[in-house]
């Protein structure tokens, strides 16, 4: 939360969970016009967001756009927002669908979806993995699972994604990718197996 | 602990990444920006304000109008008729017309025929001829004068007139017999508000010399006459 602490300290001096109002509510308020409540809102999880976004998408600069363009989804959307569900899970769903978007314009997504999960021991040589000395075995496992999910074919990186970055459901992600319980089950065993397989000894 | 678990408890601690500022700054932007009110527009309001200002303008006339110039309100025919945007003729408009004011002129003046008249005595047959030309329902009112005039050569002018105006419009609207009003002969007139006198009817007698001092400011009352 470095990047938006200072948010968190202009909108929130006082912190008490108790009685923190809920993404729902927040999101209502804002709704209503106002905007403080946007700001708590987008203090508690724009990491989330952002991390989604920029691990789904090899490209910074795409990544930045889409993630821009997931708020801003947001921000217009706020007089029709109906907390029938999480808040999160209404922000994925958008981030997805700009996800999807963008993967299907650039042709990475209809090819991968019939992927069987072959395994993946190549990519531990591929390109853009770096793995300096001076990290420490627990950092260097970060860096090299990063790169691994990186390494991900997308409908099976969105997976993985959803449930470890936004903690959705089996369902949730179902629904979300347009796929069938099952489908999603398998997508995750696959994308588990092949990141074990990358990640190698440093597991 | 299996693979999968450290897979996950290792992604857990990747989560660090942090939008940078300038993104923040942006989404926080364009946030308050949408729910932020807009600032009075003067532009936006002035059509608005002035149709506001101009019906209540026109409103506070017509009440001052009414209060103060109740005849003028009431649709007195010389005055409505110099005031007219149609083309006068100059039997329609003697007084206008032959003193040499223009239209404009003679707006001002309506609720004030008494300078007109005297600017350009007429004999008052000839007055009373004009004033029934100008009449917008001209015919019908010569009618009704006629009648009035016939009746009084018949019976006599204090009788007749009363009898002719009041019978026959005894049991109308007061509109209706104002409207006949309208175009008596001043002794016609007159004689109705005897007439009218003699039914009791005082509130009438008082506001019918009221418009007949009005409409006629230069004829004068005989001296018999019972009101002043």
């Amino acid at each position: 939360m470095a990047g938006c602490s200072y948010i968190v300290s202009m909108v929130a001096p006082h912190h008490d969970p108790l009685d923190e109002p809920s993404d729902e509510q927040l999101m209502l308020a804002y709704g209503k016009g106002d905007a403080r409540a946007f700001e708590l809102l987008y203090a508690r999880h724009n990491g989330t967001v952002y991390r989604l976004v920029l691990r789904s998408v090899a490209d910074k600069s795409v990544a930045e756009e889409i993630y821009q363009e997931v708020w801003l989804s947001v921000v217009n959307a706020r007089k029709r927002y109906r907390p029938d569900a999480k808040f999160m899970t209404w922000v994925s769903r958008i981030a997805s669908n700009r996800l999807i978007g963008h993967f299907r314009r650039t042709g990475q997504w209809e090819p991968y979806l019939q992927d069987a999960g072959e395994a993946l021991e190549e990519c531990a040589a591929g390109p853009g993995y770096h793995d300096p000395e001076a990290m420490t075995h627990i950092n260097r496992q970060v860096a090299r699972l990063l790169f691994c999910v990186e390494q991900l074919p997308p409908p099976q990186r969105q997976a993985f994604l959803m449930k470890e970055e936004m903690g959705l459901t089996l369902d949730e992600i179902a629904a979300m990718l347009s796929a069938g319980h099952e489908a999603i089950k398998s997508r995750l065993r696959y994308a588990m197996s092949r990141l074990k397989a990358c990640m190698g000894d440093l597991l | 602990m299996n693979d999968d678990d450290k897979l996950s408890g290792l992604y857990q601690q990747s989560r660090t990444d942090e939008p940078p500022m300038k993104l923040d700054a942006a989404v926080l932007g364009h946030a308050r920006k949408a729910v932020a009110r807009k600032p009075f527009r003067l532009s936006r309001w002035l059509a608005p304000m002035a149709a506001v200002a101009t019906v209540m303008l026109t409103t506070s006339l017509i009440i001052v109008m009414k209060s103060e110039h109740p005849e003028v309100m009431q649709g007195n025919v010389v005055t409505d008729k110099l005031i007219s945007p149609e083309p006068m003729t100059k039997e329609a408009s003697p007084a206008t017309v032959e003193s040499g004011i223009s239209r404009d002129q003679a707006a001002p003046a309506r609720s004030r025929m008494a300078p007109a008249g005297e600017a350009a005595p007429q004999p008052k047959a000839l007055q009373e001829e004009r004033l029934l030309k100008a009449m917008p329902a001209a015919p019908a009112a010569r009618d009704a004068a006629s009648d009035m005039e016939k009746e009084k050569k018949a019976e006599g002018v204090t009788g007749a007139a009363v009898g002719g105006v009041s019978g026959n419009t005894a049991g109308k609207a007061p509109a209706a017999v104002m409207k006949k009003q309208k175009v008596l002969s001043p002794e016609a007139w007159l004689a109705e508000i005897l007439r009218l006198r003699e039914d009791g009817r005082e509130t009438e007698v008082a506001e019918n010399m009221q418009r007949f001092r009005m409409q006629y400011p230069d004829y004068k009352i005989p001296d018999d006459f019972p009101i002043k």
